[in-house]
Order: structure tokens, then C-alpha cells, then sequence
């Protein structure tokens, strides 16, 4: 019974702070950073969805997955911002299939901020995760290890983003 | 690197004590994640403190609900859909993949950091996340080391309200890689790869002629995008009826059993210490979010 009111009390003082909205709260305005466009309901539009174009970007650890073609984030990177169902496809990036050797999950809040890794291309294979924030340093080492136990050095073909590891 | 004040680390270690000397940690482990209500609380303190200190930083943060996104169908079913009314309704969860794009692409949150210029997002980035991924590390289960940073806004909500913020990554980490762990040796388990092989006799019996679950997923999801509806929910809802026919659910569901078991007595420390952190953050989490509430 404690548990069933705990839960209650839990469930309505959770929808009562999460209905508010920063245009709802009684919270000051944050100091404003530099946007492009400003949609009608507060939120920026990204430039590349104004352009309608997914886009990959290797310039800057800006709160994309990390891919990288050596450890400690040497050689090749490639940021991910989506899903990327196949990494031998085309893209800014260049074919990234199998010479992974360091991941960074440099990933922004979001409801989806953590990544699951397949070995091969469209979730296939085994998997391993990486949550918001987390590194992955050295393959090479043969320290880390997919979800059967193999190991993942030159092996990443796809992941997606997930809402949690756990 | 912050210092955890000497009370924090004094209420938070003599909560975690009597926790463990009244037995609370001693019961049923929780299963990946706590009771909802709880960690739903749990999450909604983190978000609240990142985002006054990210508004401190000069950014925005909006609240999000993640209890209530479409279920993720390799996490839900990650061996074979063996619910047969969700393989009617869902297929492979196509439609719940499309609704989960959909949201990721509204997500205030993303879609605030993409409009940011390149060095506001660096700055926001960094505030976020820390700058370098050092100063917090966890031995994985399966092996490996996976490191983070102990700066920026995430840790510095989480050493508020879990106190030993290093103890708190260790555990966390390792418990999110139980799951994993889990799933990898139910599937090398010889008593699997022989129900899947009866499994795969009745597909094909019913015109479905694939080897094992993931390549009649990847049948039924064609990944070009292109997506054929009811393609999807005949196959899966055949994987369904032929998991059950052949025995596969019943494996699935006794291995599973077993290897959790197994699992969760060899790492019983960490899960104990990640309740028991989580218990004692539980007060600070409610009046965080009762202090927040309109």
C-alpha cells in the first residue's frame, strides 16, 4: 500500500513539474545563446532540417556519436547525429565500416542520448552500448568486448540511439 | 575536480550503511532500472539540476518524459518477439521506430543544440559533458574500462544527488552492462541455438525460410526504409507462433532466468551499492522536484 501512495504521490508531483515548459514556468529566462530561426513554440529549427539534408560532420565533437579510426581518437572521426544503419554506405564520412578502434558518445540531452553499437550493418550481429558522456579509449587493447564476448576492433558496422544502456 | 563536501559524504555513507544493516538491499535485486515511480523521480532531480546549471552556463534546458517513448523492440525482445498480440499490433516494432524518429527529430533539446553555432555548441558541449572524458572510470563486466568525465553539468548533478559520484558511475556502468552480458550468453548457449533451429523448421514449414529471429527481422524491415506492413507483422507474427510452437519462448525465458540468477549473484556488490545510493538519493530527489513544482 505505502508503495501503491508512493507511487501515486511520485506519479502526480511528476506530472505537475514535467507539464511545465521553459514558456510555462515561473523560472527567469536563460541568458539567450546565438540561434538561427526561432519556431513559434520557442524551439530553434536546425539549419539542416531547413535544408532537408541529414547532416554528418567531422569538423568539431559537437554532440554527436564518435567514431574514430584509431584509439585515443586519432585518425578518421566521424560524428553521427542519427541512426546510421550501415557504415560501408556513402557519406561526408567516407566509408567507416569496420575501422573503428575508439568511440565517444558526445551526444546532447535528448530523449534518445545513448548509443547501441552493432557488428554488423542494420542491428545485426552482437551489440554493445555506450551512454551519454562515455568513451570508449582503445580496442586494440582487446579489453572491450560485444555482448558475446568477442572483440569489437574493427568490427562496428551500425548503431542507433537508444534511450538507455540499462 | 570537485570535492564532495565532508557531510554529503557522511550522510550519504551512514545512509548507505543502515540500508545495508536493515537489509534493504538483501531482496529482490531491481531488474535493469528501479521501480518506475522512483527512478522516474530519480531522473526528473538530474534533469532539473542540469538544467539550472546549464542555465547558469548560459543555455537552455528543456524537461523531457522518457517513461512514456515507443518501446525500443531489441531491447524489448532481444532474442525473438515472442509475444504474439505485439507482433499483431507492432510487427518488429517498424511503426514504433518510425514514432521514435519522429520524436527525436521534435526533441526540444535537439533540436535547441542544432541551431546553436558551432562554438556555442562546443561551449554547451562542454558544459554538458566536461570537457575531456577523464576523472571517472568502471571495469566493465564483459571487459574494458569505459571512462567519462567527472565535470560538467551531468556530473555535477549526479554527485549532488548521489553524494560519491565516482562509486555512482562504477556501479551504474557495471549494472547497464549486465543486460548485455545476459542477452550474449542465453544466445551462446547450446540449449538456444537448438530451439532456434526447431524454430526455424516451423518458419519455414509456414513459408518463412530463415535461419534464426534477426534475419527474418531484417526480411521484414528491408533496409532501404522502404517498409511493407503487412509483410512485417505476417513474419513476425509468424516468429511469434513458431517460438511458442517450437519451444523457443520456453528456452528464451528459462535461460534467461538462469543466466540473470548466475549474473546477478556474481555482481550482487555493485547491484546492492547502486540501490543503496539510489535510496539514499531518493529524499534529496523529492525535494528537488517538490521545490520545482508550479
Amino acid at each position: 500500500m505505502k508503495a501503491i501512495r508512493t507511487a501515486v504521490l511520485a506519479a502526480a508531483v511528476l506530472g505537475g513539474v514535467l507539464a511545465m515548459t521553459p514558456a510555462a514556468s515561473a523560472d527567469p529566462a536563460p541568458a539567450p545563446a546565438r540561434t538561427d530561426t526561432v519556431r513559434s513554440e520557442g524551439v530553434p529549427t536546425p539549419a539542416y532540417q531547413e535544408k532537408g539534408q541529414k547532416q554528418l560532420t567531422a569538423a568539431a565533437e559537437d554532440g554527436n556519436f564518435w567514431v574514430y579510426e584509431h584509439p585515443y581518437r586519432g585518425g578518421r572521426g566521424c560524428g553521427y547525429p542519427d541512426d546510421w544503419s550501415n557504415y560501408a554506405s556513402s557519406g561526408p564520412c567516407g566509408n567507416m565500416d569496420n575501422i573503428a578502434s575508439s568511440v565517444y558518445n558526445q551526444g546532447y540531452l535528448d530523449y534518445y542520448d545513448d548509443v547501441v553499437m552493432w557488428s554488423e550493418a542494420y542491428s545485426r550481429g552482437v551489440y554493445m552500448c555506450l551512454g551519454h558522456g562515455d568513451y570508449w579509449q582503445d580496442f586494440t587493447l582487446g579489453r572491450e568486448r560485444f555482448s558475446d564476448g568477442s572483440l569489437p576492433d574493427n568490427r562496428l558496422s551500425s548503431h542507433y540511439w537508444t534511450t538507455t544502456c540499462g | 575536480m570537485q570535492r564532495r563536501s565532508s557531510r554529503t559524504v557522511k550522510l550519504n555513507s551512514l545512509a548507505v550503511t543502515v540500508l545495508l544493516l536493515l537489509g534493504v538491499c538483501a531482496g529482490e535485486a531491481p531488474r535493469g532500472r528501479t521501480g518506475v515511480p522512483e527512478s522516474a523521480v530519480l531522473d526528473l532531480a538530474e534533469q532539473l539540476l542540469v538544467r539550472d546549471c546549464m542555465k547558469a552556463h548560459g543555455f537552455q534546458v528543456w524537461l523531457i518524459r522518457r517513461d512514456e517513448l515507443p518501446v525500443d523492440s531489441l531491447r524489448a525482445f532481444p532474442y525473438a518477439v515472442t509475444d504474439l498480440n505485439w507482433a499483431k499490433r507492432h510487427g518488429y516494432g517498424g511503426d514504433q521506430r518510425a514514432e521514435a524518429a519522429k520524436l527525436a527529430a521534435a526533441d526540444p533539446n535537439k533540436r535547441y543544440f542544432d541551431s546553436l553555432s558551432p562554438s556555442d555548441k562546443a561551449r554547451a558541449r562542454a558544459a554538458l559533458n566536461g570537457a575531456a572524458p577523464v576523472g571517472l572510470e568502471a571495469e566493465l563486466p564483459l571487459g574494458g574500462t569505459m571512462r567519462r568525465s567527472d565535470q560538467g553539468c551531468v556530473s555535477q548533478a549526479e554527485r549532488r544527488l548521489y553524494g560519491d559520484l565516482r562509486g555512482w558511475y562504477r556501479a551504474k556502468k557495471v549494472v547497464e552492462q549486465l543486460t548485455p552480458l545476459r542477452v550474449g550468453r542465453v544466445m551462446k548457449d547450446p540449449r538456444f541455438g537448438r530451439s532456434v533451429a526447431r524454430w526455424s523448421a516451423c518458419m519455414r514449414a509456414h513459408g518463412h525460410p530463415y535461419a534464426d529471429p534477426a534475419e527474418a527481422r531484417q526480411a521484414a524491415l528491408p533496409p532501404n526504409g522502404a517498409t511493407d506492413r503487412a509483410k512485417e507483422i505476417a513474419v513476425a507474427t509468424a516468429e511469434a507462433a513458431c517460438a511458442a510452437e517450437s519451444g523457443l519462448t520456453a528456452t528464451i525465458h528459462r535461460l534467461d532466468r538462469q543466466y540473470e540468477r548466475e549474473i546477478s549473484a556474481r555482481y550482487r556488490p555493485f547491484l546492492d551499492a547502486k540501490r543503496a545510493l539510489e535510496l539514499a538519493a531518493l529524499p534529496r530527489a523529492r525535494e528537488i522536484a517538490g521545490d520545482r513544482q508550479p
